[in-house]
């Protein structure tokens, strides 16, 4: 067991164990594990402001998206409009409850979840204010981070547009606009998220 | 580049890598401590996630054993003054074929059959090789495990697909969708597999 390893001179990689010297790295340059290939570490200029940015966007966007219907079809004169909501209310009085729950926690919950978490530690750490529960938070925000399917409910959409397409008169409602925005803006807030950056920056708070 | 057999790893240094935040700790550091816990997050420091392969085998035969009435009932059900047409997954996809619409059969044959089936068999690679103790392709089976992780959401498409079409075609006796008894075991099948690859620790591949 060599004794003169010190802890702050390497990464370790958490795919393979394998210890990594610490080279300094620039905005936009990535650290990659030599064995595995896993991203060590990615600095991102500005990460906090643009975060703080993103989350606001997101929170304003996501109440229209989940209310304002998606799209309205037409059958001989019957109309029939869905918002996302809508279709996890389908769904349970269907009788299908795990799916109904399932489909409300990947789209609505943990979507909700996760912006509101960025929203608050961004906003904790922009104004260097030590709120309650930052570690804890931020913990969850790791947990949940790949419960959040959106994108997925997006392709959903334009398979279900294609499906109906032949069987009747379809069209788009302004709410598709919005949730397309809300899923754009969700996806940028997973990308200018910088773990290490954080992590030091609510461990010195 | 180090031999193989000599490898610099966290194990072997005596270190302890936070799992959640990544932080490197020295074993003096984690002497000082009070509780298990990392300093910079909080949570328990382990230097391997405990129980992970009676974990990820309990899961991934759980998903096994689902995936058969996934496929075998139908998944959704086309209720019209025609009469009610069932359809499994397979028929589906089927149907998209022979209505020509190539693309979309493509996309739900790779989301609802294609990757399902390949988390099941690649987990139970990587678990089968590491129970054998093998020596082969250790970087491929880590990349194989990285991209089951990021492929592993995208089997909700038909799930969602239904929940839509089951709230669009409600026109009462005209056509109505209801979704069918495979729609639960899909779901458990996808949600089983995501959590195989949470409570797997991808370094166990490398710890010969």
């Amino acid at each position: 067991m060599p004794e003169n390893i010190s802890a702050d001179d390497y990464w370790g990689c958490p795919s393979c164990d394998l210890l990594v010297k610490k080279t300094p790295l620039d905005y936009h340059q990535k650290a990659l594990c030599p064995r595995c290939g896993k991203t060590l570490k990615q600095p991102i200029k500005n990460t906090v402001e643009r975060t703080l940015a993103v989350s606001i966007s997101a929170l304003i966007l996501f109440f229209p998206a989940m209310i304002m219907p998606i799209m309205t079809m037409n059958i001989i004169g019957n109309i029939r409009s869905q918002t996302v909501l809508e279709s996890v209310f389908a769904v349970f009085n269907d009788g299908h409850f795990i799916v109904a729950i399932m489909v409300f926690l990947t789209c609505i919950f943990v979507p909700l979840v996760k912006i509101s978490i960025l929203f608050y530690v961004s906003l904790a750490l922009y104004r260097n204010i030590k709120l309650p529960m930052l570690r804890l938070s931020y913990r969850i925000y790791h947990q949940i981070d790949e419960w959040g399917m959106l994108e997925v409910y997006m392709l959903g959409i334009i398979v279900s547009i294609v499906k109906l397409e032949g069987m009747s008169d379809l069209s788009f409602n302004f709410g598709m606009l919005i949730f397309a925005c809300l899923l754009m803006v969700t996806l940028l807030s997973s990308v200018f998220v910088d773990e290490h950056e954080f992590w030091e920056r609510i461990s010195k708070l | 580049m180090t031999e193989k057999n000599k490898s610099l790893t966290v194990h072997s240094a005596g270190l302890v890598l936070c799992h959640e935040c990544h932080n490197l700790l020295s074993c003096s550091e984690v002497k000082k401590l009070s509780s298990p816990q990392c300093p910079r997050c909080g949570s328990l420091l382990e230097s391997r996630l405990h129980n992970s392969l009676v974990r990820s085998w309990a899961l991934l035969i759980t998903a096994c054993i689902l995936f058969i009435p996934a496929n075998i009932y139908p998944i959704m059900i086309v209720d019209s003054f025609a009469g009610e047409i069932p359809s499994t997954i397979m028929k589906g996809i089927v149907i998209f074929f022979n209505t020509r619409e190539y693309f979309v059969a493509f996309i739900i044959f790779v989301a609802s059959i294609v990757v399902p089936a390949f988390k099941l068999v690649g987990m139970a690679v990587i678990l089968l090789a590491i129970h054998y103790k093998s020596r082969f392709f250790y970087s491929h089976r880590s990349n194989m495990f990285r991209f089951i992780q990021f492929i592993g959401r995208w089997s909700m498409l038909d799930i969602f697909v239904i929940a839509i079409m089951v709230a669009m075609v409600d026109f009462g006796t005209l056509s109505t969708i209801h979704a069918g008894p495979a729609a639960t075991s899909f779901a458990a099948v996808v949600v089983i597999t995501m959590y195989a690859t949470v409570s797997f620790d991808p370094r166990l591949i490398w710890d010969y």
